[in-house]
C-alpha cells in the first residue's frame, strides 16, 4: 500500500472527529479549562505579588530606600572631584533614582569660642541643608552656621569667630584651609538655625523620621545619635579643608517600583552598581586614593535591602497557597480533559470496537485516540490561554497581561498531560468496547465502584484530619486544604447518586404512585449514565467551590473586619503624648492603656481605662457578643473595688489588683472574648477611668494626700480612637498642638500585605469553582444532546402510549432539575462545614480573637442556586424542544 | 456435525448475567462443534441465548463456565490482550447492524487494504475479494454510500482478505431486504467455498433454506440439531433432552411417563 493511501487513511481517521462539531467543541472546552486555569493562576499569583510589592513599597520612605554611597575621605579637591566624576554616571545609570547629591561630614573636631573649647563639633555640608535646617540670616558663601542651642550655650552670634582644631591629615594648617571661607585663623559665624531636637524629646524613633534626611542623614555613622554641635558650612569650605571625614553621594528613589518584577529589577541594578564599585578599575582606584590605604572601602547602604527582604518574605507567603489553589484547579481541569477519553470512545464506539475486535492493543488504541485528540486539544489549549488572558485582563485582579507572568512550560505540560491522560484512558476503555453492550449494561462492577468510593472517601477523610490540625502559620493553606473541598464535594456527590439510586430502587413500588412526570424522571435517574453523573458531579463540585469560596470570603472578611475593629478600635487611632485631651471631636474618645507585669494574672496584662461615652466612639461589631450597655453598666464602681471586664482571658484572677506603687483592687464582673483595642494582647482588663480616679481619691488617707491627689491614669499611655478618618484627626491634633504618632487606619490595615495571600488564594478558588461549574454545565449540555436521541425515541414511544408531549418533556426537565438541585443543595450544605474545618488555614492570624466565625451568605447562595437550577432546566427544555421538532417517523427511522 | 477436527468447539458453555432483578441464565451447558468450511446456523426464539452464545464463541464475552476452542486454541485460557490478538487473527464477528461492522471514514478498498497489509499471508487480495463479492464498483465508496446488504458483503469480504478461518455473524440479514439478503447469503456461500467456517444466528427462513447445519437453541440450551435434512435431539452431559416446543401442550401438568425399551434401544415419552 502506498504512503499516499496510508496518509489518506490517517487523515480521514484524524478528521473523522471533526464531523461531530459538538464533540470537538466539548474537547476544546475541556482542554481549554486547565490551560485557562494555568494562565489565570499565574496572573493571579503575579497580581498578588504585585499588590503586596506595591503595598510594601508605598509604605517606604523613598529617601531611605534610595542609594547611599559613603566613604572615608580626605577632603582635598584633587581627590574628591575625580571620584565624584567617575561615580556619578554609574549612579545615574540606576533607574528610578533621582539626582545625585553629595555631602560632607567631618570627623569630630574641637572648636574654640573665646578660648572655651567646644568638643564634638562636626562640619557638615550638603546641598539644601541650609534651607532644610531653616538657617537664619544670609546664605552668603563662606563661614558657618551653628544651632541656636550652641549659640545660647556659648553665647555666640553672627560675626563671631570660631577657631577649629581638627586632626589634619593633609600637610596644611587648618586655619589656612578654612581661611578661604572666613577670617584667617578661624571661621566666621554667618547665622544660626533652630535646634533640630530638644533634650526632652527622645532621639530614637520618630525623631529621625521627622527631619529632612539632608540634615540628619541615615546610614552615616556620625549621626547615629543626636548631635547638638552640628556646624553647617558650604561645600567649598569643607571640601577643600584638608580635614578627614565622610563624603556621601545620595540618590533618593524618585520613581518607586510598583510591581514585583520592577522591584527585582531595581534590586539587580543596585547589585550591579555594587559590583562596579568593587571591581578593579579607575573608579576603584579613585576611591582608594580618596580614602587612603588604611581606610575601609566605599560602603553602599540602602533600606531597599530590608524592603526586598520583606517583599520576599511576603512573596513566600503568597506562593504556596496560590500554587495550591492553582494546582487544585489544574487537577480538576486535567480530570476534565481525561474525561474526554471515555467521551470520545462513547461517540466513536463503533470504530474503536472494530479495532479492538481486530486485536489492537490498548496502547495502539490510545495512540489512535491521541491522533484524533491532538488537534482539538492543541486548539483548545490555545483558546484556553486566550480566554485566560482575556479573563485576567477584564475580570482579573489587575496585572499587566503581557505573558511575562505566565509559566508557558506549565501550560504546554498541562496540554500534553491532558492529551496523554485522555488518550491512555480512551485506549483502556476502547479495549473494553469489544465486549457486548448487553454484558456491560447487565454486569455491574461493584468492586470497582467500591474501590473508587473508598479511595475518594479515604482521601477526603485523610485531608479532613490533616486540615484540622492546628497550624502555627495562618497562611499554611497548602494543597491539602485546597484539595479537601474538591475531594469532599466529589465524595458527597458520589454518595448522593448512590443513595438516590438505592432509595429509588427500594421505593420502586412506592414511586409508581408518583405523578407520571416524576415517575419517569425517577426511573431515568435510576438508569443514569456515567457521563451524566460526571456532568452533574462537575456542576455540583463547581457550585460547591463557588459556595465554599463565598462562605469563606464572608467569614474571613467579617473576621478581618472585627479584628481590625478590635485592633484599631475605630476607624482611626493614634497615640497621643502630653496632657489628656479635653475637647475631643465628635465620635472620638481617649483610651488609657497600661501594660502591667505579673499582676494581675500570671502573664503580661493590659489595663484599659475608658472614659464615659467611650462606647459610642469605638467600633462595636456584633461579633463581640455582648451589648455595649451591659459593659457600661458593669464598669460602674462598686464600693472599694473596681468593676472590671476581663477580655480574652481565662486565667485572669477574678479578684485581684494592679499597679506597683499604688495598687488598685478590681473584681471581674464580666468576661468577653474581644473588645475594641484589646487586640491580640494576652489578657486585658477593662475598667472605667472615672471609677479609677474615684477609687484612688477615696483611698487617700489624709486631706493632704487628697489635695495633692493626681489621677493614677496619668501613668497610662493615651490612645485617641475616632470614627473620623485619620487626616481629620491629625488636623484636629495639629490645631491644638497635640503630639500624635503611630497612627492607625482600619481601612489601610485591611490591605496589609499579610492579608493579601489568603485573599488572593481563595479568590482564585472561586475562579476554579466558576470554571468547574461552567465545564460541568457544558458537559451537561453535551450529555443532554447525546441522550437527546434516546430520549426522543422514549418520548415517541411514550406518546404512542398516550402520554402528552408536555408531560414527556416535563419528565426530562424534572430529571435534570432534580439532580442538579440535589447536587447544588448538597454543595451548599457542605460548604459551611468545610469552611468551619478549614477556617484556621485561611486565617492570617490563627491565634487572634475573635476566631473565624462561619457566615453563610444565604441570599447570594440561594440566588445562585435558583439561577443554576433554572439554567439547567432551560438547557434540558431546549434540548427536548430541539428533539421534538423531528417527526415520529424520523425518530423511529433513525433507530432502524 | 461432529468431526475429528472441528474448528469451533464449545464445551459446557454457561453464561449467567447478574441483573438488577436477579441472576439470569442466558446459556446453559451448551456443547457445540462446527467443522471447517461449514455454514452453521443457530436458531431459536428471541432471548434463547443465540447472541450470548455467539459472543462467547467470538471471544468477546467470557463464559461463566465452559470452554471455547477455535482451531484448537482455548480462547478463555488466554489473557485478554492475547485473546484479542488471537481473535483478530482467527475470526471475524459480523454484527447485526451493517454499519456496526465498518469504519465510517474508510472506503471499501481502504477497508480491505488495511487488512491485507496486516496479513502478509493473505491468499485473497483486495481486488479479488471485491470482485468475489460483487463490490468492485463500490471500491471507492464509504459505508454511508452503500446499502445495508453491500455493507454486510463488505464485512464478509473483509473476513476473506483478513484470512480469517471463522466468521461469526449475528443475524446478518435481519435488517436487509430480500435482494440484499440473497446477495449476502451468496457471499456467505462463497466464503464457505473458500474454506471459511461461518456460524450465524438467524430467524430468517431464507437463510435456513440455504444452510446445511442448524442448531436449535431454547432457553439457553441446544434442543436439536439438523443436518442433511435430518433433525436430531441433543442429549446433554446430564442426559437431558428437550422436546420440541409444539409438543409441550400434549403433556398437561408437564409430567410424562417414560418407557424404556433397552432391548430395542427405544425410549418413549408418553402423556400421563
Amino acid at each position: 500500500m502506498s504512503w499516499g493511501s496510508r496518509f489518506a487513511r490517517w487523515w480521514r481517521w484524524t478528521f473523522l472527529l471533526w464531523t461531530d462539531a459538538v464533540l470537538v467543541l466539548a474537547i476544546m472546552a475541556a482542554a481549554g479549562a486547565p490551560a485557562m486555569l494555568a494562565v489565570t493562576g499565574d496572573y493571579w499569583r503575579s497580581a498578588a505579588e504585585d499588590e503586596v510589592a506595591a503595598r510594601i513599597i508605598e509604605r517606604q520612605d523613598l529617601d531611605a530606600i534610595g542609594l547611599n554611597l559613603s566613604t572615608e575621605a580626605l577632603f582635598v579637591q584633587e581627590l574628591v572631584e575625580p571620584a565624584t566624576t567617575l561615580v556619578q554616571p554609574e549612579i545615574s545609570r540606576i533607574e528610578r533614582l533621582g539626582p545625585v547629591q553629595r555631602s560632607f561630614y567631618t570627623l569630630p573636631l574641637t572648636t574654640r569660642a573665646d578660648d572655651e573649647p567646644i568638643t564634638r563639633v562636626r562640619l557638615v555640608s550638603a546641598v539644601g541643608v541650609l534651607d532644610a535646617a531653616g538657617v537664619a540670616n544670609d546664605h552668603t558663601p563662606g563661614g558657618v552656621w551653628i544651632s541656636e542651642w550652641l549659640a545660647e550655650r556659648f553665647d555666640l552670634g553672627v560675626g563671631d569667630e570660631l577657631s577649629i582644631e581638627g586632626t589634619l591629615t593633609a600637610d596644611v594648617a587648618v586655619n589656612d584651609v578654612v581661611a578661604g571661607g572666613g577670617t584667617q585663623g578661624g571661621v566666621i559665624i554667618n547665622g544660626t538655625y533652630p535646634t533640630v531636637w530638644s533634650e526632652d524629646a527622645e532621639p530614637a524613633g520618630g525623631f529621625w523620621q521627622t527631619l529632612p534626611p539632608v540634615v540628619i542623614p541615615r546610614w552615616v555613622a556620625p549621626f547615629s545619635a543626636p548631635n547638638f554641635a552640628m556646624v553647617i558650612t558650604d561645600e567649598t569650605t569643607v571640601a577643600q579643608s584638608g580635614l578627614s571625614g565622610i563624603v556621601r553621594w545620595r540618590a533618593p528613589v524618585v520613581e518607586p517600583p510598583t510591581t514585583t518584577s520592577e522591584a527585582r529589577s531595581f534590586e539587580r541594578s543596585l547589585a550591579r552598581f555594587d559590583r562596579v564599585l568593587t571591581q578593579p578599575g579607575p573608579l576603584a582606584e579613585a576611591f582608594a586614593r580618596l580614602s587612603g590605604p588604611t581606610a575601609q572601602g566605599p560602603k553602599i547602604e540602602t533600606g531597599y535591602d530590608e524592603t526586598m527582604d520583606e517583599l520576599r518574605s511576603a512573596t513566600r507567603t503568597i506562593g504556596p497557597p496560590m500554587r495550591a489553589s492553582q494546582l487544585t484547579g489544574l487537577l480538576i481541569g486535567l480530570l476534565t480533559v481525561a474525561a474526554i477519553g471515555p467521551m470520545l470512545v462513547d461517540r466513536r464506539r463503533n470504530e474503536f470496537r472494530l479495532l479492538a475486535g481486530e486485536g489492537d492493543r490498548w496502547i495502539r488504541l490510545a495512540f489512535r485516540a491521541g491522533g484524533q485528540l491532538l488537534l482539538p486539544i492543541a486548539v483548545g489549549t490555545g483558546l484556553g490561554v486566550l480566554v485566560g488572558n482575556i479573563f485576567a485582563r477584564t475580570v482579573g485582579p489587575g496585572v499587566a497581561v503581557d505573558g511575562t507572568s505566565v509559566q508557558w512550560l506549565t501550560v504546554v505540560a498541562v496540554g500534553a498531560t491532558g492529551l496523554v491522560a485522555a488518550s491512555l484512558l480512551a485506549g483502556q476503555i476502547a479495549q473494553g468496547t469489544v465486549e457486548s453492550d448487553t454484558r456491560r449494561r447487565l454486569v455491574a462492577h461493584p468492586a470497582t465502584a467500591v474501590v473508587g468510593m473508598l479511595t475518594l472517601g479515604g482521601l477526603s477523610a485523610l485531608l479532613w484530619v490533616q486540615a484540622g490540625e492546628p497550624v502555627k502559620d495562618g497562611t499554611a493553606i497548602g494543597l491539602g486544604a485546597t484539595l479537601l473541598p474538591v475531594a469532599a464535594l466529589a465524595t458527597a456527590v458520589w454518595i448522593l447518586f448512590g443513595v438516590l439510586r438505592g432509595l429509588l430502587g427500594i421505593s420502586r413500588a412506592a414511586s409508581s404512585r408518583l405523578p407520571i412526570t416524576l415517575l419517569l424522571a425517577s426511573r431515568r435517574l435510576l438508569q443514569r449514565s456515567g457521563n451524566t453523573r460526571l456532568a452533574v458531579g462537575l456542576l455540583g463540585i463547581g457550585f460547591g467551590l463557588l459556595a465554599f469560596s463565598m462562605v469563606l470570603d464572608a467569614a474571613r472578611g467579617r473576621t478581618v473586619e472585627v479584628r481590625l475593629a478590635t485592633e484599631v478600635g475605630g476607624v482611626s487611632a493614634f497615640e497621643a503624648t502630653g496632657e489628656p485631651s479635653t475637647d475631643l471631636p465628635d465620635r472620638t474618645t481617649e483610651l488609657l492603656l497600661r501594660d502591667t507585669q505579673a499582676r494581675p494574672g500570671n502573664g503580661l496584662v493590659r489595663v484599659i481605662a475608658v472614659s464615659p461615652g467611650w462606647e459610642d466612639a469605638v467600633s462595636w461589631p456584633d461579633d463581640y457578643g455582648i451589648d455595649r450597655q451591659v459593659i457600661v453598666e458593669t464598669l460602674r464602681a462598686r464600693g472599694d473595688v473596681l468593676a472590671a471586664v476581663a477580655i480574652g482571658s481565662e486565667d485572669l484572677p477574678r479578684v485581684g489588683a494592679f499597679g506597683r506603687v499604688q495598687t488598685h483592687p478590681y473584681e471581674v464582673m464580666e468576661t468577653v472574648r474581644s473588645l475594641p483595642r484589646a487586640g491580640v494582647f494576652g489578657s486585658t482588663l477593662l475598667i472605667s477611668a472615672e471609677a479609677l480616679d474615684e477609687l484612688a481619691a477615696a483611698r487617700a488617707e489624709t486631706a493632704g494626700q487628697l489635695e495633692g491627689h493626681r489621677s493614677p491614669s496619668l501613668g497610662f499611655r493615651r490612645v485617641i480612637i475616632s470614627q473620623l478618618d485619620l487626616p481629620e484627626i491629625e488636623a484636629w491634633a495639629d490645631a491644638r498642638a497635640v503630639n500624635v504618632r503611630n497612627g492607625q487606619w482600619a481601612s489601610v490595615e485591611q490591605s496589609r500585605p499579610d492579608l493579601a495571600a489568603t485573599r488572593f488564594a481563595f479568590d482564585f478558588i472561586r475562579v476554579v469553582g466558576m470554571v468547574a461549574a461552567l465545564v460541568g454545565a457544558a458537559a451537561l449540555v453535551l450529555q443532554l444532546r447525546a441522550r437527546g436521541r434516546q430520549n426522543a425515541l422514549g418520548g415517541v414511544m411514550l406518546r404512542a402510549m398516550g402520554l402528552s408531549r408536555l408531560r414527556s418533556t416535563g419528565s426530562v426537565v424534572a430529571e435534570v432539575v432534580v439532580s442538579t438541585t440535589l447536587a447544588a443543595l448538597l454543595a451548599v450544605a457542605i460548604s459551611p462545614v468545610l469552611v468551619g474545618r478549614l477556617s484556621t488555614r485561611f486565617d492570617p492570624s490563627p491565634g487572634a480573637l475573635p476566631a473565624v466565625r462561619v457566615l453563610v451568605p444565604w441570599a447570594q447562595l440561594v440566588t445562585m442556586l435558583v439561577g443554576l437550577v433554572l439554567i439547567a432546566g432551560m438547557l434540558a427544555l431546549l434540548s427536548e424542544l430541539q428533539g421534538a421538532r423531528r417527526t415520529k417517523a424520523e425518530v423511529i427511522r433513525e433507530f432502524g | 456435525m461432529s468431526s475429528a477436527s472441528p474448528i469451533i468447539r464449545c464445551e459446557s458453555l454457561l453464561r449467567l448475567y447478574d441483573t438488577v432483578s436477579g441472576r439470569v441464565q442466558a446459556v446453559r451447558g451448551v456443547d457445540l462443534e462446527v467443522d471447517a468450511g461449514v455454514v452453521a446456523a443457530i436458531v431459536g426464539p428471541s432471548g434463547c441465548g443465540k447472541s450470548s452464545l455467539l459472543r462467547m464463541v467470538s471471544g468477546i464475552d467470557p463464559p461463566t463456565a465452559g470452554r471455547v476452542l477455535i482451531d484448537g486454541i482455548d480462547l478463555y485460557q488466554l489473557r485478554e490482550a492475547r485473546r484479542a490478538r488471537v481473535r483478530g487473527r482467527l475470526l471475524t464477528h459480523v454484527h447485526q447492524r451493517p454499519a456496526d461492522n465498518l469504519f465510517a471514514h474508510l472506503t471499501a478498498r481502504h477497508h480491505l487494504e488495511r487488512l491485507e497489509r496486516r496479513r502478509d499471508t493473505a491468499t485473497i487480495r483486495t481486488t479479488e475479494a471485491l470482485e468475489h463479492l460483487g463490490l468492485t464498483a463500490l471500491s471507492d465508496s464509504v459505508p454511508h454510500e452503500m446499502s445495508g446488504g453491500e455493507q454486510q458483503r463488505l464485512a464478509f469480504a473483509a473476513a476473506l482478505v483478513a484470512g480469517h478461518r471463522v466468521v461469526i455473524a449475528d443475524e446478518p440479514t435481519s435488517q436487509l431486504d430480500s435482494d440484499s439478503a440473497t446477495a449476502v447469503l451468496e457471499a456467505v456461500e462463497r466464503l464457505a467455498h473458500s474454506g471459511v467456517t461461518v456460524l450465524l444466528a438467524t430467524h430468517d427462513p431464507r437463510v435456513l433454506e440455504r444452510v446445511g447445519h442448524i442448531v436449535a437453541l431454547r432457553d439457553g440450551a441446544v434442543s436439536s440439531v439438523s443436518s442433511a435434512g435430518e433433525q436430531w435431539a441433543v442429549i446433554d452431559r446430564s442426559g437431558r433432552v428437550q422436546l420440541p416446543a409444539e409438543m409441550l401442550d400434549r403433556f398437561p401438568g408437564r409430567r410424562a411417563k417414560l418407557v424404556w425399551n433397552t432391548t430395542d434401544d427405544i425410549a418413549e415419552v408418553r402423556p400421563q
